[in-house]
């Protein structure tokens, strides 16, 4: 719990941000008593300071326990508009769950969703945030997805198509605001390529296909979803198209893009058509591109454990053109980079630190030092989020990276077990239930994962190979 | 033929192995990349699969079998040698290494993850490796938790419970095995459900549910022809015979086969051959006894008897082998043999035929003779049949039935087999079974209990055959002397003596066996009491026509000597004692008598004399005997020569009973006589007695030389020096002392005629020689009782009185001393006295301890007499010319000497009497010391009725 000290001579402040001035009056005025924390936040709002009200906001939440009005409700909407959601993240769920304000249920809902209670997280949902509302959007693809994981494929399907026209219908609303326009665009483009999943899961691949043609190419996220294209051609034993569209990742514009399931995918395919040598080539350069760099990252994350500022100097310093050494560690940087949300995270970041500026303005001193304290514990937040967000990236690509590793080990023994039963002159029956490759395939409970934002577009990825299987 | 087939099975094999390598390195490489695989894998998980080491574990077993195959084939491809050499555990150690490595794995796993789903794969891979190690115990446990552990109708738990039933199966637990079959054959879509239900039907059979298994097995047979299965349709036309047949369902049997076109027999002749091969005898059998019910065909009989055969082989029936055997011999004569069952059969009967042969002469095992001649019985039948299968060497059967016969006595038979053999041998010629025929029959015409019709039929006629053949052959020797035994037995004497004079020839220097021929026939003229003719072979024997040792040239004599004596003693023994003197003298005057036969004829004369009692004529031929018989005969008859020369003795003729015992003693000198002794010792007491030392001078020189005992030697010696003490013959008994070694063994016996010698010399006034032998008197004396030796009475009286001489020339000087005053004399002289008194005591003292009566007598009366002269001699003594006075007073203080030289003269008296009383001393002496002066002369006894005193010889 931040303390905050409210300095009389602050009240009166003679700057041009009187708005702050007037805030840290009322501060002084009162004593520092929370209960004037709303009219404070909004008179720091007003003057654009929006990580220096943080501090304030989220005081106020834990001692009114949650208990908003109306104006709080919409300062908070703009305050999480402009610094993220990922600030409010980290207030306890008993606040949260207790505000009223749609923007901290959505945040609410969000966190329950990744502990995976979808049930929670769409009574929480649940006509709590009004349809014009700036979380809508990002809220109905939560929704979706709940239902979605919950096998209520009609209402996820449902949910996808609202999301995709609420995000459609703000969209025009933030013409002028690019940011905001790319958040929106985004998540209408995972609403998109949700129905797209929803219809994978429900193992209705040939509409799956369909609908994944309604994402554009120059989506943002459409290089990664390219990927789930394949996949759902490989289902649909269209192993040639399988493969078209997995070398479209070998595409330098796609360089960015490290997705190791992406080779676990292609020496599946190559086996399914029974082209041994092909698959064992796949598997064999994969241990060569990564096992060294991957065993070293282990290392190297055991080293530097949760130090945040660590990661982000590392991201900094990458984003400099300072390589970081491993090569492996490098693309996974770079693929942090490019994700919206880390851009997202970083831009408000950069924008938090702009305050820094208009607070030394600020005519009292004491007003000073004391919003530049919780201004400075704000972004030294932000930036831990940041390291928090970059590490977490590394270890979902180490995790990616483990798990092909094993697919690949799968795939491997998969092909021995076959050369083996030649060898031994016997039909084989591929009854083994260890290392089968029906665990590499995905099934609905893998085919989610983070919610991510930003997209990115090109012409890329209608590739189609023309490989004959050699299958008997 | 054979090696060209090897050569190009090799040619063809060598490849193919080749192959086989190349495929095992092939797949051994693939293991081991599998292996990388699921290694990366696991180290991928932190080791937090159990599945991965489950894939661990199997491939390490998999790994571990392709291993050991090569293994395996690489040791069987090493040379016998290079085997030896190699270590077995070193040499499948790789493997080994392995099977350890996917144990290690499965117990890992095991503890790592207890509650693994797959555990029942992980015991199946545990229970796979004991099994590998040989651990049946500890496989059958782990196949146990595999079916437990292993998840419903999965392949797994199917595949334990198949191997645990199996197991069970092989362990006889078939009711355990069918339970498990019958759970993992539920999905009959399996390839090898056919083989599997197979085993199954087996176990419904083993536990008593045929119609199930009779079921089953007819589902597992249509379904081994549906194409879909493995086929084990064959095993289950042979099986399901048998289930029927030991069902008692064998007509449903057949109506099965012949549904499916086919006769049970060769499925029963299958299965018993099955059966066979297994072990179980018993089924076999029985299954084959129905085949045979069934056959209709010689060929099937053929093939049924063939294979009863060797179970009954197995199975030790001998009746029915017999019977079975009888059988095929007989379907061999009829063509149904094929030629490998003919030699099946032949080997059969042979080997049956030489096994039982071989019981029946095996000594090492006793069984009673009963036992044998049934086993026998069977050897020959085989034997038979033997020479039924092989006419062409039936000669050689027919003996060694006879040798079987021949082994446990049955010689009759053996005769008749041997004969057999001898006949068709001889017609083959065939020498070695000619030749061993006949030794057979020789053997067996010569074994105990050979029936008389047998010999009759045989013996001679085998004989004459074999000794033709071998006037000199290994078993001639006894053949000669069984025929010839054989004609002295039918009384042929003339063919006896041709066999004898054959035999002879064939054996010149076996003259034992020629002297026991010549007994017989001497034998049998003794029977027939024809002495004309032992005359008459004693003559050929006598003029060396046979030789014959001396002993027999003895005993041939003996016997016409006998036959000499035969009526003679039949007269004696009836008796007839006179008939019988005349008899023996006509012998001993009879010129052809021989000296035995006058020898004897003399002894029995001597006796029969002694016997009437008429002494002179014993001791005239009882002499004559003793000069014609040799020690030997003394020594025999040593006996009668004693009580003869005893009876004389008695008879007084005390010179002839002498002259016998010393004859006797001469003749019986060398030998191990026992009454050696005796003749010795009454000889020379005898000869003393009658007063001629110089015989017994001479016996005992004969004594010496004849080994008498030392100890009987002296005995005479004594009695000699006694005899010549006796007769004072001083000088005999002087040199006899000198050389008699009684002398030096017992010197204190001899002292007293030392003495005596002393004595003569002395007498003849020869005092220094006397003096000398006083000397050896007291030398032996000493020598005697240092060396704890014998002292006679008489040696001790000797020593005594030697001693109290001495002691007595102190007396004298003692009494010599005579008493008178003056005073100063008087009392020298008193003094003097007293110190002899004292000298003397002190040496009678010493009298005393020689031990001699006289010599205790003699001291005491020494010593009576000096105390008493000297008080006496005190006591009167009175000085010359002194006054009243000086004489009372003296008289008075002389008393005070007097007296107690009195009290111990008393004393000594009192002394003397008690010794004499406690001792019984018989002395001369005695008298005066027990009377005093009662008597004036020692009472002598006078016998009454003019007794008589005798001599030594009993003479007056």
């Amino acid at each position: 719990m931040k303390l905050i000290f409210i300095t009389l001579s602050l009240l009166l402040s003679t700057s041009s941000f009187a708005n702050a001035n007037r805030a840290w009056t009322i501060l002084k005025a009162n004593g520092g008593n929370y209960k004037v924390y709303p009219r404070v936040i909004e008179n720091l709002v007003n003057d654009g300071l929006y990580f220096t009200s943080i501090p304030y906001v989220k005081e106020y939440l834990f001692r009114n326990k949650g208990q908003s009005n109306r104006e709080l409700d919409k300062l908070i909407d703009e305050i999480v508009s402009e610094v993220g959601i990922k600030q409010f993240e980290v207030l306890p769920d008993s606040a949260l769950s207790s505000s009223t304000a749609p923007m901290l249920k959505y945040i609410y809902a969000k966190k329950l969703f990744r502990k995976k209670q979808y049930s929670k997280t769409l009574q929480v949902l649940n006509k709590a945030i009004p349809g014009d509302h700036a979380a809508k959007p990002f809220a109905l693809f939560l929704e979706a997805s709940a239902f979605s994981l919950l096998g209520k494929t009609d209402n996820a399907v449902s949910s996808y198509k609202r999301c995709v026209s609420v995000s459609n219908d703000q969209r025009s609303d933030y013409k002028n605001d690019a940011n905001r326009t790319r958040q929106l665009e985004i998540n209408r483009d995972y609403c998109i390529v949700g129905v797209a999943r929803t219809q994978f899961a429900a193992k209705k691949f040939e509409e799956a296909n369909l609908s994944y043609l309604d994402l554009e190419k120059s989506s943002y996220i459409w290089p990664e979803i390219l990927f789930e294209e394949a996949w759902n051609s490989f289902y649909l034993r269209d192993y040639n198209r399988t493969l078209g569209k997995l070398v479209t990742y070998k595409a330098p514009v796609l360089d960015f893009i490290f997705n190791p399931e992406i080779d676990v995918l292609r020496a599946l395919t190559y086996m399914e058509l029974c082209l041994w040598n092909d698959t064992r080539n796949v598997v064999d350069g994969f241990y060569k591109a990564y096992t060294s760099d991957h065993s070293k990252l282990k290392g190297f994350l055991r080293k530097h454990r949760k130090d945040y500022k660590y990661y982000y100097l590392l991201m900094k310093s990458y984003s400099k053109g300072t390589p970081s050494g491993n090569k492996l560690l490098d693309k996974y940087i770079k693929g942090i980079r490019n994700d919206p949300a880390y851009r997202e995270m970083f831009v408000t970041f950069s924008e938090g630190r702009k305050e820094i500026e208009k607070v030394k303005k600020l005519s009292s001193g004491s007003a000073q030092k004391i919003f530049l304290r919780n201004l400075k514990d704000s972004l030294v937040l932000q930036r831990d989020l940041l390291g928090a967000y970059v590490r977490k990236g590394i270890m979902q690509y180490t995790a990616q990276l483990n798990k092909a590793f094993e697919g690949m080990s799968y795939i491997k023994l998969e092909v021995l077990a076959r050369k083996k039963a030649i060898l031994y002159n016997t039909k084989y029956e591929g009854v083994r239930s260890r290392g089968n490759i029906r665990n590499l395939k995905r099934n609905e409970k893998q085919y989610f994962w983070t919610f991510n934002g930003e997209f990115w577009a090109d012409e890329l990825g209608d590739y189609v190979f023309s490989l004959k299987s050699e299958c008997n | 033929m054979k090696k060209v087939l090897l050569l190009l099975f090799l040619i063809l094999s060598v490849p193919s192995m080749a192959n086989i390598e190349q495929r095992r390195s092939q797949l051994i490489e693939v293991i081991d990349e599998e292996l990388n695989e699921i290694s990366r894998l696991n180290k991928q998980v932190g080791a937090r699969n159990p599945n991965l080491l489950l894939r661990m574990a199997e491939l390490y077993l998999e790994k571990a079998r392709l291993i050991k195959e090569r293994e395996n084939y690489n040791y069987l491809t090493l040379s016998p040698e290079q085997r030896r050499s190699t270590s077995k555990k070193k040499f499948f150690s790789k493997s080994k290494k392995l099977f350890v490595n996917a144990q290690k794995t499965c117990f890992y796993i095991l503890k790592r993850f207890p509650r693994f789903k797959n555990k029942g794969e992980v015991y199946y891979i545990l229970a796979y490796n004991a099994r590998e190690f040989q651990q049946p115990k500890r496989a059958l446990q782990f196949f146990k938790k595999a079916n437990q552990n292993a998840r419903k109708n999965s392949q797994t738990q199917i595949k334990s419970q198949l191997l645990l039933a199996e197991m069970y199966y092989n362990q006889k637990k078939y009711s355990k095995a069918a339970n498990l079959y019958s759970s993992a054959l539920r999905d009959k879509n399996q390839k090898w459900w056919t083989k599997d239900a197979f085993n199954l039907a087996w176990c419904y059979f083993r536990i008593k549910k045929k119609s199930r298994a009779i079921n089953l097995m007819k589902e597992v047979h249509s379904r081994s022809k549906s194409g879909k299965y493995v086929d084990v349709s064959d095993q289950v036309e042979r099986d399901l015979a048998y289930f029927y047949s030991d069902s008692g369902r064998v007509k449903e049997a057949i109506a099965w086969f012949k549904k499916i076109g086919k006769n049970i027999v060769p499925s029963l002749i299958s299965m018993g051959k099955y059966l066979k091969n297994e072990g179980k005898f018993t089924s076999a059998e029985r299954t084959l006894d129905e085949a045979l019910k069934y056959s209709t065909t010689d060929n099937e009989k053929a093939k049924i008897n063939s294979e009863l055969l060797a179970i009954y082989d197995k199975f030790g029936k001998l009746s029915s082998h017999k019977k079975v055997s009888e059988a095929l011999v007989a379907l061999n004569k009829r063509g149904a043999l094929d030629p490998s069952q003919k030699e099946d059969l032949l080997y059969h009967v042979e080997r049956q035929a030489v096994k039982l042969q071989k019981r029946v002469a095996n000594k090492k095992i006793k069984r009673p003779l009963s036992e044998k001649r049934q086993l026998a019985s069977y050897a020959v039948s085989y034997f038979n049949l033997l020479a039924e299968l092989k006419p062409e060497t039936s000669h050689v059967s027919y003996f060694l039935a006879g040798e079987t016969y021949y082994a446990v006595k049955r010689y009759d038979s053996a005769a008749n087999e041997y004969d057999k053999a001898y006949e068709l041998s001889r017609k083959r010629n065939d020498g070695k079974y000619s030749k061993l025929s006949l030794d057979g029959m020789m053997a067996a015409l010569g074994g105990r209990g050979v029936a008389k019709a047998t010999k009759d039929k045989y013996l001679t006629k085998s004989y004459i055959a074999y000794l033709n053949k071998n006037p000199r052959g290994k078993n001639s020797f006894k053949i000669y002397q069984r025929l010839f035994s054989s004609y002295i037995a039918q009384g042929e004497v003339v063919r006896a003596e041709q066999v004898l004079l054959r035999f002879k020839k064939a054996y010149p220097g076996s003259l034992k066996k020629q002297e026991a021929m010549v007994a017989q026939i001497m034998d049998y003229f003794r029977k027939k009491k024809d002495r004309a003719g032992i005359k008459s072979w004693v003559s050929r024997i006598n003029k060396g026509e046979f030789k014959v040792s001396k002993k027999y040239a003895q005993k041939v004599n003996q016997l016409l000597l006998t036959m000499q004596f035969e009526n003679v003693e039949k007269l004696n023994t009836d008796g007839a004692k006179k008939g019988a003197l005349k008899g023996y003298l006509a012998i001993y005057k009879d010129p052809g008598s021989s000296p035995e036969a006058k020898k004897n004829a003399s002894y029995n004369i001597a006796v029969l004399f002694h016997e009437l009692d008429d002494g002179k004529r014993a001791y005239d031929w009882a002499v004559n005997s003793l000069k014609l018989m040799r020690d030997r005969d003394v020594k025999k008859f040593e006996k009668s020569f004693q009580v003869i020369a005893n009876n004389l003795f008695l008879q007084r003729k005390l010179g002839e009973a002498n002259e016998l015992y010393e004859r006797s003693l001469v003749k019986v000198c060398k030998t191990k006589s026992k009454m050696k002794t005796t003749f010795f010792k009454n000889g020379v007491v005898i000869s003393l007695a009658n007063g001629n030392i110089e015989r017994a001078q001479r016996m005992r020189v004969t004594g010496l030389s004849c080994g008498i005992r030392m100890k009987d030697i002296e005995y005479a010696e004594l009695e000699i020096l006694q005899s010549l003490s006796e007769l004072r013959r001083w000088k005999l008994l002087e040199s006899s002392l000198k050389e008699f070694s009684i002398t030096k063994s017992e010197p204190g016996e001899v002292i007293h005629y030392y003495a005596k010698v002393a004595d003569a010399y002395r007498e003849n006034g020869r005092a220094n020689i006397a003096s000398r032998y006083d000397q050896i008197v007291m030398n032996n004396y000493n020598v005697a009782k240092k060396r704890r030796k014998k002292l006679p009475l008489e040696a001790l009286n000797v020593v005594a009185q030697k001693e109290l001489a001495r002691v007595k020339s102190l007396v004298s000087r003692l009494k010599s001393i005579e008493l008178s005053f003056p005073e100063q004399k008087f009392n020298n002289a008193l003094k003097s006295k007293l110190g002899l008194l004292d000298k003397i005591t002190t040496s009678t003292v010493n009298t005393f301890q020689i031990g001699s009566g006289d010599g205790v007598v003699g001291a005491y009366e020494i010593l009576t007499d000096v105390y008493s002269y000297l008080a006496d001699e005190i006591a009167n003594f009175s000085p010359p010319g002194k006054s009243p006075d000086y004489v009372k007073s003296f008289k008075q203080s002389m008393g005070q000497i007097v007296n107690p030289i009195r009290a111990k003269n008393s004393e000594f008296l009192r002394q003397a009497k008690s010794q004499i009383n406690k001792n019984d001393i018989l002395s001369s002496g005695n008298l005066g010391l027990l009377y005093g002066s009662q008597f004036e002369a020692v009472p002598t006894y006078i016998p009454l009725n003019n007794g008589l005193i005798m001599d030594r010889g009993g003479k007056k």
